[in-house]
C-alpha cells in the first residue's frame, strides 16, 4: 500500500464522516453519543491522513529523492486538507462549535479530491527546492491558510444566519461564529507573517534579494494587507459581524488566489 | 504691533497645521485605506505587464492611454512615484499611531493608569480585617503573583498585575514595520543587483545592473573554472555548480563553488546561481572505421584542424547544433583533401548510416559542451535592517499571543459599623469575559468560605 492509496482512503473517510457527522448532528441533540462518536471518527482519519504525509515522505527516501512530501501541487493539496481538519478539529474543541466540522469536512474532502485528477507520482527535488528553508516555509504558510480556512467558514455560516431565521436556528449562535471568525484570523495572521518572512530568507538566501515582487509573493502580501486592515477595523474601530465576516471572505478569495490562481502567472513559484 | 500679529498668526497657523497632521496621521481609518490602496496596487503590478522593452516604451508614448499610463509608472507599478508615496503614508501613519499610544502604554507599565473594564462590587457585614487575607490569597492564586498592598485601618487596597510584558507587543509589531520599510529603503539607495554570465575558462567582471541593464564592473574578477550539470535518471536537473575562483587585483582570494540555494559572499557581495546557457562545445568525438576493419575515436576540438590517422585528409568542425531538429544533434565538417577544394559535410548523431571522410566510415558519437554559467550578483545593506525588523515582528506576535496583560484591583472598605464593601475591578487585555467570571467567582467564593 502506498501513501497515495492511504489518501483515496483518507478522501472518502472524510465523505463519510461528514456524512455520519450531520446525521448526527440532524438527528440528535448536540453533545449525542453519536455527535461523539463522529468526533472521533474525525480525529482517527486525521491522524491516518497526517501518517500518510509522514509515510510519503519515508517512501521519497525509498525512492532515494528522499525530500519532504511539500514539493509539488498534489503534496501541497494533500499537506493543505489535513492543516485544515487539525484547524476544524483546534476551532471545534476550542469553542465547542461542531457544526464548523460539519461544515468545514466537505471542504477537505473536495480539496482530497481534486487531487486524484493530478499527477501524484513521487518527483525528485529541482534545485530550486533543495533548502532547508522549504519546510518551514511551507508548513507556516499552509498553517496560516488553515486559519484562514477555518474564520472563512465561520464567516459564510454568519451570513447565511443573517439571511432568515430559520436557517439561523439550526447554525451555532452569531456572537460565536462571528469570535471564531476573529480568532481564527488572529492566528492566521500571524502564521502567514511567520511564513512570508521564512520565505524572504529564503528567496534572500537563494536568489539574493529578500523580495522581488513574484506574483505569489505579492498575492501572498495582498492577503496579509487586506487581513491586517481586518484586525484593524475589528480592534480600533470596532468593526464586528457582518462586517468582519465579509472581509473575511474577502480575504480567503486572496487566499485562494495567492494559492492556485498565481500558478497562471509566470514567476518563482511556478512549479507549486 | 504688526510683527506681534503676524507672529501670532504663524504660530496659530502652524498649531492648526500640526493639529491636522496629528489628526491625520494618527487615524485608524487612513490605516486601513493605506493597506486597501496598497492591496490594489500590488494587484496592478501582477496583472498589468512590469517589465516592457524600450520599443514597448517608443510605442506606448504615442497614444494616449499610453501616455496617461508611463505618468502614471504603470509599466514599474512598486517603483512608481504614488506606490512610494503610500509606502511613505503608512510610514508616517505607524508613527503616528505609536506616538498617540506610546503615552498611555508607559503610564500601564508604570502603573500610573488603570482603565478597568469591569467592577464587582459586594456588601458584607464582617470587618475588614476579617476577610482582607481570604480575598487577597484567593485573587493571588488566580494572578500567580502576590500583590502590592497598601492600606490604612478602615480601606485596604491590593494591586495585581500580570505579563506586563504584554504591552510590548503593540509597538514591536507597528515599529518592526517601520524598520523593514527603513531596510528597504537603504537597500534601493545603497544596494545593488545585476546579472553576469560567464563563459567556462574564463574570466569575468564586467555585469549588467538589474533592472536598469546598465553596465557595471566588480571589484573582483570571478574566473570560472568549470560548470556542471547533474540530472536524475528521470531526466530532472539535480544540481548546476559553478567552480570559481575570485581574484583580486591578480591575487586568488576565494575559491569554492556556486550552487542554487548555496550561494558565495565575498566582500559583502554575494553570487547566486541563477541560470546556465550552452555557448558551444570543447570537442566533438567521432569514431572512425578504416578500410581494414580498424576503428579508431577522434576528438575534435573546435578551431583545430585535425587529421585523420591514415592520409592526407585533414578536418575541420564548421558548426554544431545541439539538437533543436527532430534528428537530433548534427555538425558541419569541413574537409581538406591536399589540393581538392575544401568540401563540407553534415553528420547527424542519429543517421543510420556513417559518412565517408577519405578512407574513413564517421560517425558523430557525442559532444563536449560548453556552458557559460548565469550568476546574480546582489549586495544589499539593507537587509540586516530588514531581519532585525522581522525578528520585532515575530517577537511581537509571540508577545501578543502567548501573553495577556491582566490587572486587578481590590479595595476593602468599611463604610459602617457591619457593613465592609469589597470592590474588585480589574483588567484584561484578551479573554475579557472569562476572567471576570473567574474573579467574580473567586472573590464570592472567598467571601462565602469565610
Amino acid at each position: 500500500m502506498t501513501s497515495t492509496d492511504l489518501n483515496t482512503f483518507v478522501t472518502f473517510a472524510y465523505l463519510a464522516s461528514a456524512v455520519i457527522y450531520l446525521i448526527a448532528f440532524v438527528a440528535a441533540r448536540s453533545k449525542s453519543q453519536l455527535m461523539q462518536w463522529a468526533f472521533r471518527l474525525v480525529v482517527a482519519i486525521c491522524a491516518v491522513h497526517g501518517a500518510s504525509i509522514l509515510y510519503r515522505w519515508y517512501e521519497s527516501y525509498e525512492l532515494g529523492v528522499g525530500h519532504a512530501p511539500l514539493s509539488n501541487l498534489y503534496e501541497s493539496l494533500v499537506f493543505f486538507a489535513w492543516t485544515i481538519v487539525v484547524a476544524l478539529l483546534v476551532v471545534r474543541t476550542a469553542f465547542h462549535a461542531d457544526f464548523v466540522i460539519v461544515a468545514g469536512l466537505p471542504i477537505a474532502f473536495i480539496i482530497m479530491a481534486s487531487t486524484f485528477l493530478i499527477d501524484s507520482s513521487i518527483r525528485p527535488l529541482i534545485p530550486a527546492l533543495q533548502s532547508n528553508w522549504l519546510v518551514a516555509h511551507v508548513v507556516t504558510c499552509f498553517l496560516g491558510y488553515a486559519g484562514f480556512t477555518a474564520s472563512f467558514i465561520a464567516a459564510v455560516m454568519f451570513l447565511l444566519a443573517l439571511t432568515s431565521p430559520h436557517v439561523a436556528q439550526h447554525l451555532p449562535p452569531s456572537k460565536l461564529l462571528d469570535e471564531i471568525v476573529y480568532r481564527s484570523v488572529v492566528i492566521g495572521f500571524s502564521l502567514l507573517s511567520v511564513g512570508i518572512i521564512t520565505g524572504a530568507a529564503w528567496a534572500d538566501h537563494a536568489w539574493g534579494s529578500y523580495w522581488s515582487w513574484d506574483p505569489k509573493e505579492t498575492w501572498s502580501l495582498i492577503t496579509w494587507m487586506v487581513y491586517a486592515a481586518f484586525l484593524h477595523a475589528r480592534l480600533a474601530r470596532g468593526w464586528s459581524g457582518h462586517r468582519t465576516a465579509v472581509l473575511s471572505v474577502v480575504g480567503f478569495l486572496c487566499v485562494l488566489f495567492t494559492y492556485f490562481g498565481v500558478n497562471y502567472l509566470p514567476g518563482l513559484h511556478s512549479y507549486f | 504691533m504688526d510683527v506681534s500679529t503676524s507672529g501670532h498668526r504663524t504660530s496659530e497657523t502652524r498649531a492648526s497645521f500640526w493639529d491636522f497632521f496629528d489628526r491625520t496621521f494618527t487615524s485608524i481609518r487612513l490605516a486601513i485605506f493605506l493597506l486597501f490602496a496598497l492591496a490594489i496596487a500590488s494587484i496592478l503590478g501582477t496583472v498589468i505587464p512590469q517589465e516592457i522593452t524600450f520599443q514597448q516604451l517608443r510605442q506606448a508614448q504615442e497614444t494616449l492611454y499610453g501616455r496617461l499610463a508611463l505618468i502614471l509608472d504603470l509599466h514599474q507599478v512598486y517603483r512608481s512615484w504614488w506606490f512610494l508615496l503610500l509606502l511613505v503614508l503608512l510610514c508616517l501613519n505607524l508613527g503616528g499611531c505609536l506616538r498617540k499610544r506610546i503615552p498611555a502604554i508607559l503610564a500601564d507599565w508604570s502603573g500610573k493608569r488603570f482603565k478597568e473594564t469591569f467592577i464587582l462590587t459586594m456588601e458584607e457585614t464582617r470587618p475588614v480585617e476579617a476577610i482582607k487575607s481570604l480575598v487577597s490569597d484567593a485573587v493571588s492564586g488566580v494572578m500567580h503573583s502576590p500583590p502590592r498592598i497598601e492600606g490604612t485601618a478602615d480601606e485596604w487596597r491590593f494591586d495585581w498585575t500580570r505579563h506586563r510584558i504584554h504591552l510590548i507587543g503593540f509597538p514591536l509589531i507597528h515599529l518592526a514595520i517601520i524598520i523593514v520599510l527603513l531596510g528597504a529603503l537603504v537597500g534601493l539607495l545603497f544596494g545593488f543587483k545585476g546579472a553576469i554570465q560567464i563563459r567556462e575558462g574564463s574570466t569575468g567582471s564586467r555585469y549588467a545592473r538589474i533592472p536598469s541593464g546598465q553596465p557595471a564592473v566588480l571589484p573582483f574578477e570571478i574566473a570560472l573554472d568549470k560548470f556542471e550539470l547533474s540530472h536524475y535518471p528521470s531526466g530532472e536537473p539535480k544540481e548546476y555548480r559553478s567552480e570559481v575562483r575570485l581574484i583580486q587585483n591578480g591575487q586568488e582570494v576565494y575559491k569554492g563553488a556556486i550552487r542554487v540555494n548555496h550561494p558565495l559572499t565575498y566582500d559583502g557581495i554575494s553570487l547566486f546561481q541563477s541560470d546556465y546557457k550552452l555557448v558551444g562545445v570543447k570537442g566533438v568525438a567521432l569514431s572512425l572505421e578504416g578500410p581494414d576493419g580498424s576503428s579508431h575515436e577522434l576528438v575534435v576540438a573546435p578551431g583545430v584542424e585535425t587529421a585523420l590517422p591514415k592520409g592526407d585528409v585533414k578536418i575541420r568542425l564548421a558548426a554544431l547544433d545541439p539538437g533543436s531538429s527532430l534528428r537530433g544533434a548534427w555538425i558541419d565538417v569541413t574537409i581538406e583533401h591536399g589540393k581538392d577544394a575544401p568540401q563540407t559535410v553534415r553528420i547527424f548523431q542519429k543517421d543510420a548510416k556513417p559518412t565517408r571522410i577519405g578512407d574513413y566510415e564517421v560517425r558523430f558519437k557525442s559532444y563536449q559542451p560548453l556552458y557559460a554559467s548565469g550568476l546574480q550578483i546582489g549586495y544589499d545593506p539593507g537587509a540586516y535592517i530588514v531581519w532585525l525588523g522581522c525578528i520585532m515582528l515575530m517577537a511581537g506576535f509571540v508577545v501578543t499571543l502567548f501573553t495577556n496583560y491582566r490587572r486587578v484591583r481590590v479595595q476593602i472598605t468599611r463604610v459602617g459599623p457591619h457593613k465592609t464593601r469589597v470592590k474588585v475591578s480589574g483588567s484584561s487585555r484578551r479573554m475579557r469575559q472569562e476572567f471576570r467570571e473567574t474573579l467574580e467567582k473567586t472573590t464570592k467564593g472567598a467571601i462565602a468560605s469565610a
